[in-house]
């Protein structure tokens, strides 16, 4: 065979090569190997260390922790704390409505790309990618010069005599939602676009051929084969939404609480490891929840697809 | 892989260069602290280049952040401080000794100690010393806030409701003003509740930090916030329409700010951080900390107050006599507590 005229005997090749044959032989866990150990060291390991914090109590000495013993009442704390429910159903109903929002600006703009000429392929994806060629602070920073009280919006506002005072955006809700959507908006095109790029050309044309008007071929053509990068995009921005953390802090003002936000007072400020441990479980789980739940939902209708192609 | 000349050398010149800032670091020295990570740690720099001119390879690394920041990454790294020192408010050196990451500092061993106003030095909690002071007052918009509020009471005369900012508890400044509300009403200073339900009624605009507070300020989004003197006169000097009214009763109330030590650093850190605060405590420094843009209220005595600190330090015969502080050892215990009965009460 032609891979046997250039490897060396395996006899005569050393461990590290073996390994690096092995890592790059495409068979099994071997090529995952790296990332297992990177993640088990940085993630996996920090993440133990952390739970395991939420069911104890601890003495601390000279900056250590000298004892810990078991105690599930962090955990009772938190689940019958009003707090933490009004908080967590906060993060919850912003993460989703961004997700909403993110697929209902998102899918026009991946359409424009599968449908557009050359130019507007790359015009889209010029503005797409560019915003995230900037750090998400930078870009929340943006919102709080366009939303401010003498922010571009009121500023328009007043000089076209529509409002007296400038309108309250800034430390609301919907700054908080605003931001959102327009920073978690190129995680929800981009995996649109490479779904939808991979579309066989040909069914469009033949269901233009066979009489489907543009949104009937839409809706019965492309929107179903789209179906996986629907549920990709979705998420990543829900995940992305419902952990974040700068942009409430940013735009949301010193009385919006979410999730991450609460998190990082009580680890930081508080120093309170116990809750902080506790809420980032109920973070991680809830997260996993919705998470499964768009994988189900995705897979459903990706196999109702397979099914009508069949 | 097999082992070769070439290769042998290949990795020794790859570790030497990996190796070599540590290599460097270890003949020179690098002491870092925290310190504000503005305009503010200029009297620090030059402590610092004061420091190394007198221990040449000495070299001094500020990082801004907050004290409670360094004090969570102190415990995330189990007690082994990544800094060796750290400018701290008295409430913050409360929690620190709480969490049992702070050396004393040995008064002894710095000399200018003993000019420091005897009123200052209680508020190291004999762990940190005094360098200097912020006040807390109000800043206030110009361009709308005419005659602004003299006491803390005159917040709530009801011209302010809604136009108002505050400054989330987690901050000394956000605690502090809670325990000053506490003190115009006559009111136990650690009534955090109390304090709360008053300035529930205000419908402020919340800021999560001073500097953020100060940029609500700065946008317009309110027209005043209880702020540290040295926040409103920073964004003064860019031009800003801002003021600054040193309210009373209580008051004119200010924070000393001290240099603490923390604990596991380097062998021999300690007589530099010594020998460094002490550097802090020179009239040079001094009157270099009290001059533009910062304006910190100096500690040590005969410093002269300059006649454009006098808006924001206390500088007549009157403001001087009535300058006081908190009893913060009463209510910073209480801050994790604070925080979330605050977000009960604002955020639910």
């Amino acid at each position: 065979m032609a891979e046997a005229s250039y490897t060396a005997p395996l006899a005569t090749r050393g461990l590290g090569e073996r390994l690096v044959d092995a890592l790059l032989s495409g068979r099994g866990i071997w090529p995952a190997v790296p990332a297992i150990i990177v993640l088990t060291v940085v993630a996996v390991i920090p993440f133990v260390i952390l739970l395991s914090l939420g069911f104890s109590d601890m003495e601390v000495s000279r900056g250590a922790i000298v004892s810990q013993t078991f105690s599930l009442q962090h955990l009772t704390n938190a689940l019958t704390d009003p707090l933490y429910w009004t908080t967590f159903q906060r993060s919850m109903t912003l993460a989703l409505t961004t997700t909403a929002l993110c697929i209902f600006f998102g899918y026009p703009v991946a359409y424009l790309f599968l449908i557009g000429g050359r130019w507007t392929r790359r015009l889209i994806l010029v503005l797409t990618i560019a915003p995230l060629l900037t750090s998400g602070i930078v870009r929340t920073y943006a919102w709080l010069v366009i939303l401010g009280g003498r922010g571009v919006v009121n500023s328009t506002l007043m000089s076209l005599g529509l409002i007296d005072q400038p309108l309250r955006i800034m430390n609301t809700h919907w700054a908080v939602l605003i931001g959102m959507v327009q920073i978690h908006l190129p995680v929800m095109i981009l995996p649109l676009i490479a779904v939808m790029s991979r579309h066989d050309g040909r069914l469009v044309e033949a269901s233009a051929n066979l009489g489907a008007s543009r949104l009937g071929t839409l809706r019965t053509v492309i929107l179903p084969l789209s179906v996986p990068g629907i549920g990709t995009g979705a998420a990543l921005v829900f995940t992305l939404s419902y952990t974040t953390f700068v942009v409430p802090q940013l735009l949301g003002g010193g009385n919006y609480l979410n999730a991450a936000t609460m998190i990082y007072e009580q680890v930081v400020y508080s120093l309170e490891w116990s809750k902080g441990s506790v809420s980032s479980m109920i973070l991680m789980v809830t997260c996993l929840i919705v998470l499964v739940a768009i994988a189900l939902v995705t897979n459903h209708f990706t196999r109702w697809t397979k099914g009508r192609d069949a | 892989m097999r082992l070769t000349r070439r290769t042998v050398l290949g990795g020794l010149a790859a570790t030497t260069t990996l190796a070599s800032p540590s290599i460097l670091r270890a003949q020179t020295r690098e002491l870092v602290m925290i310190g504000y990570g503005n305009d503010q740690d200029a009297p620090l720099i030059a402590a610092g280049a004061e420091l190394g001119r007198r221990h040449p390879g000495v070299s001094l690394q500020v990082i801004g952040g907050l004290s409670a920041e360094a004090l969570a990454q102190i415990k995330a790294a189990r007690g082994n401080s990544p800094y060796d020192f750290a400018v701290m408010g008295s409430p913050a050196i409360i929690n620190a000794l709480a969490e049992d990451v702070l050396v004393p500092l040995d008064f002894s061993r710095i000399s200018n100690s003993a000019n420091v106003d005897p009123r200052f030095m209680p508020y190291g909690y004999d762990v940190g010393q005094p360098i200097w002071f912020e006040g807390i007052g109000v800043a206030y918009d110009t361009t709308k806030i005419s005659t602004p509020p003299t006491t803390w009471a005159d917040l709530w005369s009801g011209e302010y409701n809604g136009r108002i900012g505050m400054c989330r508890p987690q901050s000394n400044l956000g605690l502090g003003v809670l325990a000053a509300t506490c003190e115009a009403f006559g009111m136990a200073q650690d009534d955090m509740t109390f304090a709360l339900e008053k300035w529930q009624e205000l419908d402020p605009l919340v800021g999560r930090s001073p500097p953020l507070l100060q940029q609500m300020i700065e946008r317009g989004e309110v027209d005043l916030a209880p702020l540290w003197h040295v926040n409103s006169a920073l964004a003064a000097s860019t031009g800003l329409p801002i003021g600054y009214a040193k309210l009373t009763g209580p008051g004119p109330l200010m924070l000393p700010t001290n240099i603490v030590q923390f604990v596991n650093t380097a062998e021999g850190t300690a007589d530099l951080v010594h020998e460094f605060t002490d550097i802090l405590l020179t009239p040079e420094i001094q009157t270099m900390a009290g001059s533009a843009p910062i304006y910190f209220g100096t500690v040590v005595q005969g410093i002269e107050v300059p006649a454009d600190a006098a808006p924001y330090v206390p500088s007549t015969p009157e403001e001087l006599a009535g300058t006081t502080s908190l009893d913060w050892p009463s209510f910073a215990p209480l801050r994790g507590e604070t925080v979330e009965t605050f977000d009960r009460m604002f955020a639910a």
